[in-house]
């Protein structure tokens, strides 16, 4: 395996999987087309699952989804529940 | 029957500097939105010729309230459109209702297709009513003229239109207002998006009995925690909403934490409410009354049931009793009309809000519709395609669908519309569209689609691309499968049963009999 995925690089490519199509560092999620609750809640999960981590539910607001960078810098303020020893 | 626009407008007599809507974007008084929507109205009976259509291609917010204010009270029907759309299916609309204006959001003034006059909310706000000499005559619209529009997801490939009269509207309004009480101290948050039925009751009722009614931004609805916050900031009172969203605030926000000490009522429809989450619900909010409303969106609401602990112990939510003036009936595939409890029937639907019509589509609104008799005198009923027995208890209950569209997420879709939109994609030989079970959305839908024999290459994420384009978000799959052939009963049909079998990863005979069938490792996003 190569150098492990960057969270930033981990949430573009879950939120592009789930848009169906390429995302930026800076993409404003917001306005992608199909950015709905479906796919909001999905792109959640999607970061939950494969990161181990559960983000607060404060954070889901619309500023964190302003562009991958944002929601990345929300994944980052969470320590992996795998990382606790 | 009250007048919708007396009522509002009495309002503004008794009590001219109430809040009457407020949001981003601007709040109006009752006087201010007397005064607003009467210059608008005039506007809008200056550019079009009487009984003329207007199309409402804007996001959600107070003066899209305003205009449609002004629509009903210029006797002009109003056809919301969901901005948020493509805009070939918006255009489709703007078409099929014969339009002659669009009244756009700034931004999306520049027309793709369509030769209709357009205008933008700024300049029809802006436009002074002295500039209309024809604005004097008055308007005196029938109960049998048409209120509104909605367009809802159509099996043959094309959304259709609901045609809904003032007189439905208002007698709906009359109903809700009675039985949910709304005062002028309440505030009633607008949730659903205004090109579905939920909002004619916030908006109307809300405006009519003197409350303060207040749009949730498209964007805070998208975010359970938003939506939250906007709750709670707003001390709002009344919700309507349909029940995935409020699975959402339940599960992703800090309702169960910090519940929401102002709601007193909060009003579901749309789909089913299963009863664990529905009971964690009416927990975290103990100050609210919680009342399941049912009816399609040619009836609008036509039972109701505040839902009571004696409910959440069964394993299906009763739909309640029919409302003032509705009547329901069973029907078994027989033709049989069900009289004794428990057997189950097609539910059957009629009141004064039993809309007139489809637009454009006599044959659809002649398969809807049953001619039956109710004590001697012949009502015309709507066919739901939903299952209904009738409890030992008095109350309608629900048994799913029997067959034609699917509920996702509280959004009508019948999968005919979605396939046919797949099947319009170059490369494309066959879709076959599923609805997979969900227990917060509803369901899900998941499309199986066959390539051209020379197109293999096709994958899933150029499909994913075209729905995005094509469809309204809630209409697009979200799993697609490409595969080679789609199973086929022995009659020849799509076998849907295998289909959703293989959706499910646990059932493997099935998986593997597809991919038999289809040859190749299947895809699923």
């Amino acid at each position: 395996m190569g150098s492990p995925e960057s969270n930033c690089d981990a949430v573009r490519r879950i939120a592009g999987a789930r848009l169906g199509r390429f995302v930026a560092e800076d993409t404003p999620l917001l306005d992608e087309p199909g950015f709905d609750s479906l796919a909001m809640a999905d792109i959640v999960e999607g970061i939950e699952d494969e990161l181990g981590i559960e983000l607060p539910a404060q954070s889901l607001v619309p500023a964190t989804f302003k562009s991958v960078s944002t929601l990345a810098a929300a994944v980052d303020k969470v320590v992996p529940k795998g990382g606790e020893s | 029957m009250t007048s919708i626009v007396e009522a509002i407008d009495r309002v503004a007599d008794a009590d001219p500097d109430r809040t009457a809507i407020a949001g981003q974007g601007g709040s109006y008084t009752y006087s201010e939105l007397r005064a607003a929507s009467r210059a608008v109205a005039e506007t809008l009976r200056s550019l079009v010729p009487p009984g003329s259509v207007i199309a409402l291609d804007l996001l959600k917010s107070p003066r899209a309230i305003l205009v449609m204010l002004a629509c009903y009270r210029a006797g002009l029907p109003y056809v919301p459109l969901d901005a948020k759309t493509p805009a070939a299916r918006r255009d489709f609309q703007i078409e099929d209702s014969g339009c002659a204006l669009v009244v756009c959001d700034s931004q999306q003034a520049d027309p793709t297709t369509g030769t209709q006059l357009r205008v933008t909310l700024e300049e029809l706000i802006s436009t002074t009513s002295s500039d209309h000499p024809n604005s004097a005559v008055p308007v005196a619209p029938d109960a049998e003229d048409i209120a509104y529009v909605l367009y809802t997801s159509g099996s043959t490939g094309q959304p259709k239109g609901v045609l809904i009269t003032r007189g439905n509207m208002e007698a709906f309004v009359d109903w809700a207002q009675e039985y949910t009480e709304m005062r002028p101290d309440d505030r009633v948050a607008v949730h659903a998006p205004l090109n579905f039925d939920l909002p004619v009751l916030d908006v109307w009722v809300g405006l009519t009995s003197g409350s303060t009614v207040m749009p949730v931004d498209q964007s805070i609805t998208v975010f359970p925690q938003a939506l939250y916050e906007f709750l709670r900031d707003n001390r709002i009172t009344v919700l309507y909403a349909v029940p995935s969203a409020l699975i959402g605030l339940l599960r992703k926000s800090e309702l169960r934490q910090k519940s929401l000490s102002s709601l007193r009522l909060l009003l579901y429809a749309g789909e089913e409410f299963h009863p664990r989450p529905l009971s964690d619900l009416i927990q975290a909010v103990p100050n609210a009354e919680v009342h399941n409303l049912y009816g399609p969106i040619e009836t609008n609401v036509m039972t109701a049931l505040r839902v009571l602990p004696v409910h959440l112990g069964r394993d299906r939510i009763p739909l309640g009793h029919p409302i003032t003036n509705a009547h329901v009936l069973l029907r078994t595939e027989g033709g049989e009309i069900v009289t004794t409890t428990g057997r189950v029937g097609e539910i059957l639907l009629t009141g004064p809000s039993l809309c007139r019509e489809y637009l454009n589509r006599p044959d659809l609104t002649a398969n809807s519709r049953l001619e039956l008799p109710i004590d001697g005198v012949t009502h015309t009923f709507h066919r739901t395609g939903d299952l209904g027995s009738w409890g030992s208890d008095g109350l309608l209950c629900f048994h799913g669908r029997a067959s034609g569209f699917v509920k996702t997420r509280g959004y009508r879709v019948e999968p005919g519309e979605v396939e046919a939109t797949l099947s319009r994609l170059e490369g494309v030989a066959e879709a076959a569209v599923i609805a997979v079970p969900h227990e917060q959305y509803g369901a899900l839908l998941h499309a199986f689609v066959t390539p051209e024999s020379d197109r293999r290459e096709l994958l899933p994420n150029q499909v994913l691309a075209w729905c995005r384009d094509e469809l309204p978000s809630y209409m697009v799959p979200s799993g697609i499968s490409i595969v080679s052939a789609l199973p086929r009963t022995g009659t020849g049909k799509i076998a849907r049963g295998a289909l959703l079998a293989a959706t499910d990863s646990n059932s493997s005979s099935v998986a593997s009999e597809l991919e038999e069938l289809d040859g190749q490792p299947r895809i699923k996003l």
